[in-house]
């Protein structure tokens, strides 16, 4: 038993796991076609595998896997409070993925759920259905909460079926927020005022220490300039900013990269943010023993953890400073514990 | 430590043979082991197989890069061969079902398997045994969904009166080697490696034993940062501490250990 040296699933979702309700609709066909060499699993809910108890999420992480199922009503929550509403009235995120591709070690997703693995709802016309009554009023819905969707699009379709919702319904507003250089999956989807593409940008440094599986900054800042350049509206969000000794060296000049590959004046919004989360998830995380970012001094208030009010101000101000060289402060966002 | 249940003394001859395990008495069951193995017989039936597996994880609690692993023949339908091994990756009992994880690339065909009472002469639509379930039921108390294994080899086409301990022992015989091969890979990717050396963990307990229950918990935390993000050592033995941390002895005052605590956690996190 000493000679250890076999690899693990290379591969994501070698194993499917698909509610017997759904076998039959046409995104779960089409996904087993993509999946010919997974093993299917029927189940009969998909919280019979998802909420599993003593499920291991850093081992599963390895080897990701995925779940088909039927979403029951709730289907929109209102938007959290550690992001950002952006002023709407109406302002929802759907969970209909849970789980994302990507594996960050400050993920609130890896405090939140006891897998690693992907749910993916596809009975998509039900969340639209439940999101009809708010289309009177402008409404901001965030696709990509619990998920990346532009990560496992070319899988799921799922951001394109939502852009081409909203093409049909002038008050339907989208955030689209992604760390992936995914941006070709949509290029073909003729653009919307009324929709954004939000990316999240890390220093490479960063990007190799606690955003696994993700694209490089190289490759995510060529899909912002490709999504600019078709007329997209896109936000950069600087969120969250990881705080340690390198700060100053790492991340003002993120922002001088941005702009270096950017016309300023052609994105949309930058939004900046430092670290912060709610103590419950993040004394989850800490019992995944895998990252320095578990393990910081934060300060706690209010059931959310986050950098010192100095260190925050010291965040805020420094990358405030570097980035109106290049745009004006009314297109610069901030989050701050109140 | 690798837990083994089998049902059938039979089942497990092979299995005690190639890992050279020894009897030993300690529990009311029979049971073998070595360094790195605890086998025990369960009996038949999805009630011995939960009270064995409780019995022996309960006696020796598995810690979390331990792994469990059931071994036994199963009736299974036509299109399964006789002899045909198979990794189960959903058990069901009833209206229940459980889900082991299969972490890691195999060459075995995977499965489904109906855990019942009775040996059944009646024909299923999946493979059929009568252990699994309450060996995962017990199981699951003590080990999490990657570090439980079920490995069967098909016995019959739901002919039980064709099973005979002969042949149940041939079965397993004809796949030890697969076996071997299946717990390797299991244990590969679990193997995590240790943060703290022994020495690390000595001096973490020395300091905590002089702080506040929730200093205590604060400085933990403080050292795995510091391990995470220094990714050096916290107490290199014979050197000077290159952390700065040192233990101190003698009894001290409320004011000190708090101005204690203070440069703790500011020398490993700043």
């Amino acid at each position: 038993m000493n000679n250890l040296s076999k690899p693990s699933h290379s591969d994501f979702f070698s194993h499917l796991y698909i509610e017997e309700s759904v076998i039959d609709e046409p995104l779960t066909k089409e996904i087993i076609s993509k999946f010919s060499n997974s093993k299917i699993i029927m189940i009969k809910h998909y919280k019979d595998v998802f909420n599993r108890p003593n499920q291991d999420f850093a081992m599963q992480s390895r080897s990701k896997n995925l779940i088909l199922a039927r979403r029951e009503a709730p289907f929109l929550y209102e938007g959290s409070y550690y992001s950002d509403g952006f002023e709407y009235e109406n302002f929802f995120y759907t969970p209909s993925i849970l789980g994302c591709l990507y594996d960050c070690d400050y993920c609130y997703l890896s405090g939140m759920y006891n897998s690693a693995n992907s749910v993916l709802f596809v009975n998509t016309d039900d969340f639209f259905e439940a999101l009809t009554p708010y289309l009177e009023k402008p409404t901001l819905i965030a696709i990509s909460y619990d998920t990346d969707t532009l990560a496992i699009e070319s899988i799921t379709s799922h951001t394109k079926i939502w852009i081409e919702h909203a093409a049909k319904h002038p008050n339907l507003h989208l955030e689209i927020r992604t760390k992936s250089a995914n941006f070709k999956a949509i290029k073909s989807l003729t653009c919307n005022e009324n929709i954004v593409l939000a990316w999240t940008l890390s220093p490479q440094k960063i990007i190799e220490s606690y955003e696994h599986k993700t694209p490089s900054l190289e490759k995510r800042l060529r899909s912002i300039k490709e999504a600019i350049d078709a007329g997209w509206k896109v936000r950069v969000c600087i969120d969250p900013v990881i705080y340690n000794e390198e700060f100053h060296e790492l991340y003002p000049p993120l922002i001088d990269k941005l702009f270096n590959t950017i016309e300023p004046e052609k994105l949309f919004q930058l939004t900046l943010g430092s670290f912060r989360m709610s103590s419950t998830h993040l004394k989850r995380i800490k019992k995944l023993r895998r990252s320095d970012i578990a393990f910081y001094p934060y300060e706690i208030k209010d059931n959310i953890v986050s950098y010192s009010k100095e260190i925050e101000q010291n965040i805020l101000e420094t990358m405030i400073e570097r980035a109106t060289n290049y745009i004006p402060r009314t297109r610069i966002r901030t989050w701050q514990l109140q | 430590m690798l837990y083994i249940v089998i049902a059938l003394s039979a089942e497990a001859r092979a299995i005690v043979q190639m890992l050279k395990l020894k009897r030993v008495y300690t529990l009311p069951y029979t049971m073998f082991e070595n360094e790195d193995v605890k086998l025990i017989i369960s009996g038949m039936g999805n009630d011995n197989a939960m009270m064995a597996t409780s019995t022996l994880l309960g006696h020796l609690p598995p810690c979390e890069s331990d792994l469990l692993i059931n071994i036994g023949i199963c009736a299974a339908p036509k299109k399964y061969a006789i002899g045909e091994s198979l990794l189960i990756h959903k058990i069901t009992r009833e209206e229940h079902s459980c889900f082991p994880d299969i972490l890691f690339e195999h060459s075995l065909k995977e499965s489904g398997l109906l855990t019942v009472d009775k040996p059944t002469d009646e024909e299923q639509q999946m493979p059929v045994d009568m252990e699994s379930y309450g060996i995962y039921k017990a199981a699951s108390r003590f080990l999490q969904t990657h570090q439980m294994l079920f490995y069967k080899v098909v016995s019959d086409h739901f002919e039980p009166h064709t099973v005979t301990k002969e042949l149940a022992e041939e079965l397993i015989l004809a796949n030890v080697k697969k076996i071997e091969d299946i717990i390797s890979r299991a244990q590969y990717v679990m193997k995590k490696e240790k943060l703290f050396t022994t020495d690390e963990e000595e001096l973490i307990q020395k300091i905590s034993d002089l702080l506040s229950k929730s200093q205590s918990d604060a400085f933990v935390d403080a050292c795995h940062y510091y391990k995470f993000h220094q990714k050096k050592p916290l107490h290199p033995k014979g050197t000077l501490h290159v952390s700065g941390i040192k233990a101190i002895d003698e009894k001290i005052s409320k004011q000190e250990r708090n101005k204690y605590f203070e440069q703790l956690i500011k020398t490993l996190t700043l």
